[in-house]
C-alpha cells in the first residue's frame, strides 16, 4: 500500500522544516508590508515637508489666513482657511450623520423586528457603498438647488451642500458602528431597568445608550476622520476656492481639495506647489491617524468591559 | 459601568409609556429618512440619464448641437448650432452643415442644445421636422461689403457679389442691392446681418419667408427671404443603441458623441490587476495574524498599523503612490502604477475581511488535521483555507468594489486624461469615476446628463460585484 500524506507527515524529511518556515517568512512579510508602508508614508511626509518647512516658518503655514500658492509675485501659504473649510466641512457633516445615524441605529437595536431589522441594514449600507463622485454629483445639482429655494443668496458652490451630501455618505459609518455597541449592550442590563419599572424610552436614554456612550463616541470620531479625509464630494461641490473668513453660502477648499488642485493642475514636477501638498498631507495624515488612533482605543477599552 | 438613577418621572404611566412610543417612532423616521435621501438620488440620477438615449439618437442623425451665446441689445441671446459635422448621415442628406443654425423643431423655437433633445425624446413619429439657417452667410447674401453712405456718414450694408444658386438670388436679391432691414431689424454690419437674420428667424412661430428690406436704385423694396430650410431628419430612437453607443465610444468635446470606452476598460483593468496583487497579499497577511503569529508586541503594532491604514485617506494613498512608485522608481503615472496604489489603499479592507474569514472556522478542523500529522502549512492549506475562502472572496469583491468608485487616489496618479483610446499596462488611464468628475466640470449643456449615465453604469456595475458577494456568501455560507 502506498503511504498517504498522513503517514508521510510522520516521517518528514528534513527538507520540510525549512519549508514551513519559509511559508512562515512569506506569511510574516506580508504582514510586515503594514509597518513598511506606514513607516515609508512617515518618511515621505518628513522629508517633503522639510522642503516646505525649510521656506516657510510653521508658524505662517498653522497661522496664516492667506492661501495663495499660485501668486506668482507675492505667494502666501496661511493654511488656516484649509484648516478652517475641513472642519466647517466636517462639522456640518456629523451634524447631519450623527443625530440619523445614531437614531437609526437605536431603532434596528431596540424598536427594529428581527424581520425589519434583516432588511433595513443591507439598505442602509447601500448608501455607504455608492462612490464618493456620485454623491458629489448629488450635492451640486440637486442639494444646492433645492437649498437655493429656501436659501436665495447661495452660490452654484458653496461649503453646506457639500457638508450635507458628505453626510448623507457617512450616516452608514455612524449608524453600523453604534448599532453594533448599542446591541452589544447586555440583555441584564435592560432587564434590571424594566424591573426597576422603566418604561423602554426611559431605558433606552438611562441605561443602553450611557452604557454604549464609549461606542458612540468611537463611531463619531470615526466618521470625522473619514469626513476629513473625503476628497470628491468637496472638490465637486465645494468650489475649490480658498475663503477667508470662510462662508457657509460661498465656495471653500478643504486640505484634501487643495491637494487634487495641485495635481490636475499644469504645475511642472518640481515646482515648489508639489512640496505643499506634503504639508497639507501631512496634516491631514496626522489628523487621521490620530482620530483613527483615539477611535480604536475606545472601542478597546469599551468591549474590555463584558468579557 | 457609573451608577445611574432612574428618572423620577411624576406624571402617568399612560405619558411615560406614550413617550417611548413617540421615541420609537422618532427614531423609525430617520430610518425612513435615510431610505428617502437613496431613492432620491437614485431616481434623481436616473432621470438626469434619461436624456441620453435621444442624444445619442440625434448624434447618429448627424445633429451634434451646440449652444452658442451672442450679444444683441446688451442682452445675452443663445441660439444653436451644429457643430460637428457627420458625413453620411441623415443631417447631412438633407443638406446640413457644420455651424448651420437650428432654428425650429415643428413649431417651436430652438435656444438651447437640450430643447433638440427634448424634442427628440417627445416624437410623435420617428421624423424630426426641423428648420434651419445656414451657417454660411454667403450660401444667402453672398459676398457682403459695408460701405459709408456718402450723404449721411451710416454704414450700410451691400451685396458685392451674389452667386445664382444662393437662397437670395433665387428669392430676388441682385447684387449691388442694400440691405436695410431684416424684419424690423436694421442691419449695420455683415455678419451681423447673418445674425440678424437667426434673431428675425427665431422670433417667428415656425420656419417661413422672412421679410427683408432693401435699397435699390434710391427705391425701398421689401423682399420674401426663404432663408431656414425645412427638412424631416428620420430618427432612429433606441435604448438599446445609445447605451451601446455610450459604450463604446471614446470621449469628447460633445457630448452626444462621448463614449465609457476607455473608462471602462481603464476601470477593469484596473480593479482586476488591483485583485491580482491585494489577493495573495491580503490573504498572506490575515493567515499570518490568524494562524501563526503569537501575541507580542511586534504583532500588536502590525494590527494597530492595519486598523489604522484602513482608515488613512485616500488621497494620502495617491501621494505615497505618486512619490515612491511614479517618482522615485520611475514609473511614470500609468495603469500599472494606479494598480499597485490601490493594493496599498484596499490591502487593509482585505487583511481585516480575511481574518474575519479564518476565524469562523472552528479550531476543530485544525485540531483533526494537526491529529493526522499535517505541519502548519499544510493544515492552513487543505483545511483552513478551502472553508474560508468564500469569505475572504466576499471580503475581496467588496473592498474592489470600493476601489471600483475610488477617484481622488487616481487623480493623483495622473488618471485625469482626455484618452480616445484603449488603455494598455504602460498607458496613462483613465477611469469610470474620473471621468464622471471630469463630465461635471464640463459647463456644455448635456455634460450633465452623461456624468448621470456614466453613474448609472458605475452603479450596475458595482450592483453586480455585490450581487456576486452576497451570492457567494449565501451559496458556501456554512454553519459550524
Amino acid at each position: 500500500m502506498k503511504p498517504t500524506t498522513t503517514l508521510l507527515a510522520l516521517h518528514a524529511p528534513p527538507g520540510r522544516y525549512l519549508k514551513e518556515r519559509l511559508i512562515q517568512g512569506v506569511l510574516f512579510s506580508c504582514a510586515f508590508l503594514a509597518v513598511v508602508v506606514t513607516a515609508v508614508t512617515i518618511w515621505i511626509f518628513i522629508s517633503g515637508s522639510g522642503i516646505f518647512f525649510a521656506k516657510v516658518p510653521l508658524g505662517e503655514f498653522l497661522g496664516g489666513t492667506r492661501w495663495a500658492p499660485t501668486d506668482i509675485s507675492t505667494p502666501s501659504y496661511g493654511a488656516l482657511p484649509l484648516i478652517v473649510g475641513t472642519l466647517i466641512i466636517t462639522g456640518i457633516a456629523l451634524l447631519v450623520a450623527v443625530p440619523i445615524g445614531l437614531l437609526s441605529a437605536i431603532y434596528l437595536s431596540e424598536f427594529a423586528s428581527e424581520r425589519v431589522r434583516k432588511v433595513a441594514k443591507p439598505i442602509l449600507e447601500i448608501l455607504a457603498g455608492i462612490p464618493t463622485v456620485v454623491y458629489g454629483y448629488f450635492a451640486l445639482l440637486f442639494v444646492t438647488p433645492l437649498l437655493r429655494s429656501v436659501l436665495p443668496e447661495i452660490q452654484f458652490w458653496n461649503a453646506l451642500s457639500a457638508g450635507i451630501a458628505l453626510g448623507i455618505a457617512i450616516i452608514p459609518l455612524v449608524s453600523s458602528l453604534s448599532e453594533d455597541i448599542i446591541y452589544a449592550v447586555p440583555r441584564e442590563l435592560r432587564e434590571g431597568a424594566y424591573a426597576l419599572g422603566a418604561t423602554k424610552y426611559e431605558t433606552i436614554r438611562s441605561v443602553v445608550l450611557p452604557a454604549a456612550l464609549s461606542g458612540i463616541a468611537a463611531a463619531t470620531i470615526l466618521a470625522m476622520s473619514r469626513a476629513i479625509g473625503e476628497t470628491m464630494i468637496v472638490a465637486i461641490a465645494a468650489g475649490r476656492v480658498p475663503t477667508w473668513p470662510p462662508d457657509l453660502l460661498k465656495p471653500l477648499e478643504t486640505l484634501t481639495v487643495h491637494i487634487v488642485n495641485v495635481a490636475t493642475g499644469d504645475a511642472e514636477a518640481g515646482a515648489f506647489i508639489w512640496a505643499t501638498i506634503f504639508a497639507i498631507g501631512a496634516l491631514l495624515f496626522v489628523m487621521t491617524l490620530l482620530l483613527n488612533i483615539l477611535s480604536y482605543w475606545i472601542v478597546r477599552r469599551f468591549r474590555e468591559q463584558y468579557e | 459601568m457609573s451608577a445611574q438613577t432612574l428618572p423620577r418621572d411624576r406624571r402617568s404611566l399612560t405619558w411615560r409609556k406614550a413617550k417611548s412610543t413617540l421615541f420609537g417612532s422618532l427614531t423609525f423616521s430617520t430610518i425612513l429618512i435615510s431610505f428617502a435621501l437613496l431613492v432620491a438620488l437614485i431616481v434623481y440620477i436616473l432621470i438626469n440619464a434619461r436624456p441620453l438615449m435621444a442624444m445619442r439618437a440625434a448624434s447618429r442623425a448627424g445633429l451634434v448641437v451646440s449652444t452658442m451665446v451672442i450679444q444683441w441689445d446688451a442682452k445675452n441671446l443663445t441660439y444653436v448650432i451644429v457643430n460637428d459635422f457627420v458625413p453620411e448621415s441623415e443631417a447631412a442628406r438633407a443638406g446640413i452643415g457644420e455651424f448651420d443654425a437650428i432654428i425650429h423643431i415643428g413649431s417651436q423655437t430652438v435656444y438651447r442644445s437640450a430643447q433638440v433633445w427634448e424634442a427628440i425624446a417627445h416624437l410623435p413619429q420617428e421624423t424630426l421636422p426641423i428648420g434651419w439657417i445656414s451657417g454660411d452667410p454667403t450660401k444667402i447674401f453672398g459676398d457682403l461689403l459695408p460701405q459709408m453712405d456718402p450723404q449721411t456718414g451710416a454704414i450700410r450694408v451691400a451685396i458685392d457679389y451674389l452667386p445664382e444658386e444662393s437662397l437670395g438670388f433665387r428669392a430676388g436679391l441682385r447684387p449691388g442691392d442694400i440691405l436695410v432691414q431684416i424684419e424690423d431689424i436694421p442691419v449695420t454690419g455683415s455678419r451681423q446681418a447673418w445674425e440678424a437674420l437667426i434673431v428675425a428667424a427665431q422670433r417667428k412661430p415656425q420656419p417661413g419667408p422672412l421679410a427683408v428690406q432693401i435699397e435699390r436704385d434710391g427705391e425701398f423694396l421689401t423682399i420674401a427671404l426663404d432663408a431656414e430650410q425645412t427638412a424631416q431628419i428620420p430618427i432612429t430612437r433606441s435604448w438599446a443603441r445609445a447605451i451601446w453607443d455610450f459604450l463604446t465610444s471614446f470621449d469628447s468635446n460633445s457630448p452626444e458623441r462621448a463614449g465609457l470606452a476607455s473608462a471602462i476598460v481603464g476601470s477593469f483593468y484596473l480593479v482586476g490587476l488591483t485583485a491580482l496583487f491585494a489577493l495573495p497579499i491580503g490573504v498572506g497577511a490575515a493567515i499570518y495574524l490568524e494562524e501563526y503569529a503569537t501575541k507580542n508586541p511586534l504583532t500588536e503594532l502590525i494590527q494597530l498599523l492595519i486598523v489604522n491604514l484602513a482608515g488613512v485617506p485616500s488621497v494620502i494613498y495617491g501621494i505615497i503612490g505618486l512619490e515612491i512608485l511614479a517618482r522615485a522608481l520611475q514609473m511614470d503615472r500609468v495603469l500599472l502604477t494606479g494598480a499597485l496604489t490601490m493594493t496599498l489603499l484596499i490591502l487593509p479592507m482585505v487583511i481585516i475581511a480575511a481574518r474575519e474569514a479564518l476565524r469562523t472556522v472552528p479550531d476543530s478542523v485544525r485540531q483533526a488535521a494537526y491529529a493526522v500529522g499535517a505541519t502548519r502549512w499544510q493544515v492552513v492549506r487543505s483545511h483552513v483555507l478551502p472553508y474560508a475562502l468564500p469569505g475572504i472572496l466576499t471580503g475581496l469583491i467588496i473592498s474592489l468594489s470600493r476601489a471600483m468608485g475610488e477617484a481622488a487616489l487616481l487623480i493623483l496618479l495622473g488618471a485625469f486624461q482626455y484618452l480616445t483610446f484603449i488603455p494598455g499596462l504602460r498607458d496613462y488611464f483613465t477611469v469610470i469615476p474620473i471621468q464622471i468628475f471630469t463630465w461635471i466640470g464640463e459647463a456644455k449643456d448635456g455634460f450633465a446628463n452623461i456624468a448621470a449615465a456614466a453613474i448609472v453604469v458605475l452603479l450596475a456595475i458595482l450592483l453586480v460585484l455585490n450581487g456576486l458577494a452576497i451570492f457567494l456568501r449565501i451559496k458556501f455560507q456554512r454553519r459550524w
